[in-house]
């Protein structure tokens, strides 16, 4: 997905059918090494686990999105302005 | 009465046949104490033999009364060998020196063809023979107070009643009777001969006093040990007090104790030297215990020494024969059988004590990981519960939301039943969060923390998952590092935690440079920065755990991590391989590519204050 669409910022789950979060993101960030990466879990446990301090947020899934948003919004301006 | 006056030889040829004269030359030659009475038992020969036993030529004896000759006295009853009239008893004669001899006298009766009736006597000098027998007498009552002894120590399990026996089992009256006793013990630890105990009075005056209520109550000498009472330090008596100084140290090879330890022999010391003229002077020793004649016993075990028992007879003067030495000697073997026994015991005991200790401390670890167990399953059964309810919640809110905010002009109906369904998500959303965290944090107990062990026990707990996951966990600790006031569960949950980390990042696919560089987990405590101990309430101790793993995938990247649950604060994954020595490549943000050769090194501290702590948002205890 990433190859075919080139996004600017991805936001995954890290409970994945058939893969593991971590792992893809491993796979994204091994090609794409600039790729902001947001985690968006309905686990909070992974936030200590520190495989996943690769990813640059790690949000808590919340049907109040308004925190994704703002990291989304923000890791796209600090990508922009780099 | 008047000695007979007829020719002995004519009177005894009455009795005796043919060349009975050259008989009786014979007899009369004879050294064998022989002599022949008539039936008045008046002398008729009396041989040589008789006349240097009893001191009294034949023209002294013959005419006169045997027992009248020889003072017999203290006859003992008679009796009669079997098929011929003669008897044997013993009795006491004059000793030509005076005083007793003690014989054996053997009464033959005769007669001659005439009738005529007179007696042959053989007389047995019995000095010798009653000499070996008193002292035969006496080894046996000084072995049976040896046994005696002995009996006492095999019972006894403590070291002072022990050495209470020996020292009254020497000078005890039903013991072997030496006036004074002092007891020196090897102690290894100090490197020093310790004058342990010692018995015995200090003058004549007070050897009357104690001598004289001792005989008084007429008791046993396992009742005499048995009465030993543990006396305080501040309350001994003159020889206890006399022992104590006689202590010196084991590394002082030129000092006459620790020569007499070494020797392992008896010294006899007479007049201020030593008997043999071997090794160094004993005049200090002499000094200290103000008697110039004592004896120097060796306590062995199995050849090693164990102390020395020293003994003298400083009231009574009276000499320390060989026989006295013998029986010290012989006291001295039990005793130093008995007091290794002691030593021996005490070790097992310490040796049990701390086997029981670490038994106890493995059940409660063990208890602990059940514990830890139980919670961690808790905690992942909250969290997949938390997952598998907030997943339908985004889903619900999340379309209700979407629903308020693309409907242009919902009803009043509409829009309410729309926020409640988000207020409600969002209340649902906060219950579990809140369920979650209560299930997480628990009010920290603090209390004194030796972090250094601490860490060495949660890498014992998890020794054998470390070893199956080829994590290494090294725990590098000042020595002078002080108590830290922290939670002793919450830190050991937590070094439990990093730990479990590494093995399950580990987890079978560890790959490295080689077999000698696995992948490794280290404890490190730090006193304070400035070198110093930390004293007062600023002191800190650090801890800081790094934990190396290798072979992330390629390109891997990785940021400063936030914060993670207390008391640790979790560092940036600070990237560090060949040629870069905690350089961090500038990149996105402050983080670094990783290649494949490359560790990633994880850091994660906590500053435990060792008499204070602050609170608040920083992590930082």
């Amino acid at each position: 997905m990433v190859e075919a669409e080139h996004p600017d910022l991805v936001v995954m789950d890290i409970r994945l059918p058939g893969m593991d979060g971590l792992e893809a993101m491993s796979k994204v960030l091994e090609k794409h090494p600039r790729m902001p990466v947001v985690l968006n879990s309905a686990y909070s446990s992974y936030h200590e686990n520190f495989m996943s301090w690769a990813a640059d947020a790690y949000v808590v899934k919340s049907a109040d999105t308004d925190e994704l948003r703002a990291r989304v919004r923000e890791l796209l301006q600090s990508r922009s302005e780099a | 009465m008047e000695p007979a006056q007829l020719g002995a030889t004519s009177r005894i040829e009455a009795f005796l046949p043919g060349s009975a004269v050259d008989v009786l030359r014979v007899l009369g030659a004879w050294t064998v104490p022989f002599v022949m009475v008539d039936a008045a038992d008046n002398v008729l020969f009396w041989n040589r033999g008789a006349a240097r036993l009893y001191g009294i030529a034949e023209n002294g004896a013959v005419g006169r009364n045997f027992t009248e000759v020889v003072g017999e006295t203290s006859a003992s009853p008679h009796f009669t060998v079997q098929g011929i009239s003669t008897r044997r008893y013993e009795a006491a004669h004059r000793a030509p020196e005076g005083g007793d001899l003690p014989v054996m006298v053997t009464r033959t009766e005769l007669q001659a063809p005439d009738g005529t009736t007179g007696a042959l006597i053989l007389v047995t000098d019995l000095t010798e023979s009653k000499a070996l027998e008193r002292r035969l007498a006496r080894r046996v009552a000084q072995l049976s107070v040896i046994r005696e002894i002995a009996e006492c120590l095999q019972s006894e399990m403590s070291l002072e009643r022990i050495l209470r026996s020996i020292l009254v089992g020497a000078t005890a009256s039903q013991g072997l009777r030496f006036n004074r006793a002092y007891l020196l013990l090897v102690n290894e630890q100090r490197r020093t001969l310790e004058g342990r105990d010692g018995i015995g009075p200090v003058d004549a005056d007070e050897a009357e006093r104690i001598w004289s209520r001792l005989a008084q109550k007429d008791r046993t000498l396992r009742e005499l040990m048995d009465e030993y009472e543990p006396i305080a330090e501040g309350a001994l008596s003159a020889a206890q007090r006399t022992a104590r100084r006689l202590t010196v140290s084991l590394d002082d090879t030129d000092r006459f104790l620790i020569w007499a330890l070494s020797a392992s022999a008896t010294v006899h010391v007479e007049r201020g030297k030593v008997a043999s003229g071997a090794g160094p002077g004993p005049s200090p020793l002499v000094e200290i215990l103000g008697v110039e004649t004592f004896v120097v016993v060796p306590l062995k075990a199995a050849d090693r020494p164990v102390g020395l028992l020293i003994a003298d007879n400083a009231i009574t003067k009276r000499a320390i024969t060989p026989e006295d030495v013998d029986m010290l000697e012989l006291l001295g073997l039990q005793a130093g059988h008995a007091i290794e026994r002691t030593r021996l015991t005490d070790e097992i005991a310490r040796e049990v004590a701390f086997l029981e200790a670490a038994t106890l401390e493995i059940r409660k670890n063990q208890e602990r990981l059940v514990q830890a167990e139980r919670l961690s399953a808790i905690g992942e059964m909250a969290a997949r519960v938390a997952h598998e309810i907030r997943n339908p919640l985004v889903a619900i809110g999340g379309f209700a939301r979407s629903l308020l905010q693309r409907t242009p002009h919902p009803d009043e109906t509409t829009r309410e039943s729309l926020e409640v369904i988000v207020d409600e998500v969002r209340r649902l959303e906060s219950i579990v969060g809140e369920v979650l965290d209560f299930s997480r944090q628990v009010p920290p107990r603090i209390g004194s923390l030796d972090l250094a062990r601490l860490a060495r026990e949660a890498g014992d707990l998890l020794r054998f998952e470390l070893e199956q996951a080829g994590v290494r966990w090294e725990v590098d600790a000042d020595e002078r590092l002080p108590a830290a006031a922290a939670d002793r569960d919450q830190i050991f949950q937590a070094l439990v935690n990093v730990l479990r980390n590494a093995i399950h990042a580990e987890g079978g696919r560890a790959v490295g440079p080689g077999p000698g560089d696995r992948p490794r987990a280290r404890g490190r405590g730090q006193r304070h920065r400035g070198g110093h101990a930390p004293r007062g309430p600023r002191a800190r101790v650090r801890a800081v755990l790094h934990h190396e793993t290798h072979g992330l995938r390629p390109g891997a990247h990785h940021r400063r991590a936030d914060r993670a649950r207390p008391p640790w604060r979790a560092e940036a994954g600070q990237s560090r391989g060949r040629g870069n020595h905690g350089n961090v490549p500038p990149s996105r943000g402050g983080g670094s590519r990783c290649p494949r050769s490359w560790s990633l090194r994880t850091r994660r501290t906590c500053a435990c204050s060792t008499s204070r702590i602050s609170s608040g948002t920083d992590t930082r205890w």
